[in-house]
């Protein structure tokens, strides 16, 4: 105490300096983490986006003229998109023709909260199911349980729409109120993603965005009025 | 005095180190607040895009044109709109809606978006928060897909380009934050096909009492 009490000076002095060092070094630390934490977080956003958009282009594959090939997306009481399916066709191994089914489902993944906002986080689970074609072109009997899992995204999404939109931006709809698919020009994807770590004081990073709009026409050549 | 000294030094060594790191941390923070921006301007722009090529390619080539013309689709650029009339000519005091061009019906055809400036636009966020950018465009004919030149006349192929700002990232505000540019190219089949699935001019459409073609059974059973 007496050595202290000496060198007061100095002890104030080195109080300060380390003081100070150890509040730059966990700012350091902090800056380090959010930005391995939001390169993580982009990459997966940007990846989860690549693959959304090749199950969008790919929709419809070896269908024929005025064939819808997909359906009306479910939603949930937040507006976001809890089901859709979409399908394509190809053949099997032994030439035979086979339609592909997929659909997306959005399941909770609890929430996360930074600083003053909780968010509800989601995962969108995405299965297929592979079925014979017949004949006459419908579809062999299947149930439930032969959907498969086929891939799932991060946790963390904050919301996520499907939107079936026309060349003006809208959803048309048929006398009923439902989705008229045949009348569908453009599938738009909307998607949320908040980091997955929450650091203390608080996150930069909020939330990443992310959309697509892909035409899904024309899928019939010619126009209507020349085919039957 | 010298411990004085020694002292004082440290403190001054150890302000400038603060200070570096705060820095540091500030380019880190605006960087990352950037990337975020960015990553959804992108999207923004990408979208937009899309909905800009969704219109007719000319104003001859609208529906409603197309109507008037007893249904003759135009088959020669020679008709198509001179690079003089691009743009407040005809797309009307609303102006153009970039996400839902169904708000702007008058801006309905893509030369319609030309010279057009900042026009603000909300991308939605989770939580009903909304990230707001301004969007300009601006539309010239080519002589082919490749090309960034104007065209000396009229073409079947009109080069658009979208630039996207944000009030959220500093020193964009004349250039913007970014450029995305695409060539979309006349194509009567998608003339044809958007009057006769338009539903006031169309064959079928209320300005008309012809019946549409019809459409045959899809989806997961069909």
């Amino acid at each position: 105490m007496q050595l202290l009490l000496d060198n007061l000076t100095a002890t104030i002095v080195a109080g300060i300096l380390i003081l100070g060092l150890q509040t730059t070094q966990i700012r350091s630390q902090h800056a380090s983490i959010e930005q391995v934490a939001s390169h993580s977080v982009k990459a997966k956003t940007l990846v989860f986006g690549k693959w959304v958009e090749r199950d969008i282009l790919d929709l419809g594959a070896n269908f024929g003229s005025n064939l819808y090939r997909f359906g009306e997306p479910s939603l949930d009481a937040q507006g976001n998109t809890q089901g859709w399916a979409f399908y394509s066709n190809a053949t099997d191994g032994d030439g035979d023709p086979i339609r592909i089914m997929k659909r997306y489902r959005l399941e909770s993944a609890g929430t996360k909260t930074f600083r003053d906002t909780t968010f509800q986080v989601y995962r969108l689970d995405r299965d297929s199911l592979v079925v014979d074609l017949n004949e006459d072109g419908t579809t062999a009997p299947y149930s439930e349980s032969d959907w498969v899992p086929a891939g799932q995204s991060l946790s963390t999404l904050s919301f996520f729409q499907i939107d079936l939109l026309d060349r003006v931006g809208e959803t048309p709809r048929d006398a009923d109120g439902d989705v008229d698919v045949y009348k569908v020009d453009y599938v738009r994807v909307r998607f949320g993603v908040v980091p997955e770590y929450a650091l203390q004081p608080d996150n930069y990073l909020r939330e990443l965005y992310w959309a697509k709009t892909l035409k899904v026409r024309p899928y019939w050549v010619p126009p209507p009025t020349l085919s039957s | 005095m010298p411990q004085t000294l020694l002292a004082l030094l440290a403190l001054t060594l150890a302000s400038f180190l603060a200070l570096n790191q705060q820095r540091l941390t500030l380019r880190s923070q605006t960087n990352m607040v950037t990337d975020e921006v960015e990553l959804a301007a992108a999207a923004l722009a990408s979208e937009a895009l899309e909905f800009v090529g969704a219109r007719a390619y000319d104003e001859l080539t609208t529906p409603r044109a197309i109507y008037e013309a007893d249904g003759a689709v135009p088959a020669s650029p020679s008709a198509f709109s001179e690079t003089a009339d691009f743009g407040a000519v005809d797309r009307g005091d609303a102006g153009c809606d970039y996400l839902a061009p169904a708000l702007t019906p008058a801006c309905d055809d893509i030369d319609d978006v030309a010279a057009l400036g900042w026009t603000p636009v909300e991308v939605d966020l989770a939580h009903g928060r909304a990230l707001a950018f301004e969007i300009r465009t601006d539309v010239y004919y080519v002589d082919d897909t490749e090309s960034m030149t104007a065209a000396s006349g009229k073409t079947i192929h009109k080069r658009v380009v979208l630039d996207v700002r944000s009030d959220h990232v500093v020193g964009d505000e004349a250039e913007g934050l970014l450029r995305m540019t695409r060539v979309f190219s006349y194509d009567p089949v998608k003339a044809d096909m958007d009057y006769e699935n338009d539903p006031t001019y169309g064959p079928g459409g209320t300005a008309t009492s012809e019946e549409t073609g019809t459409t045959t059974e899809g989806g997961p059973d069909a």
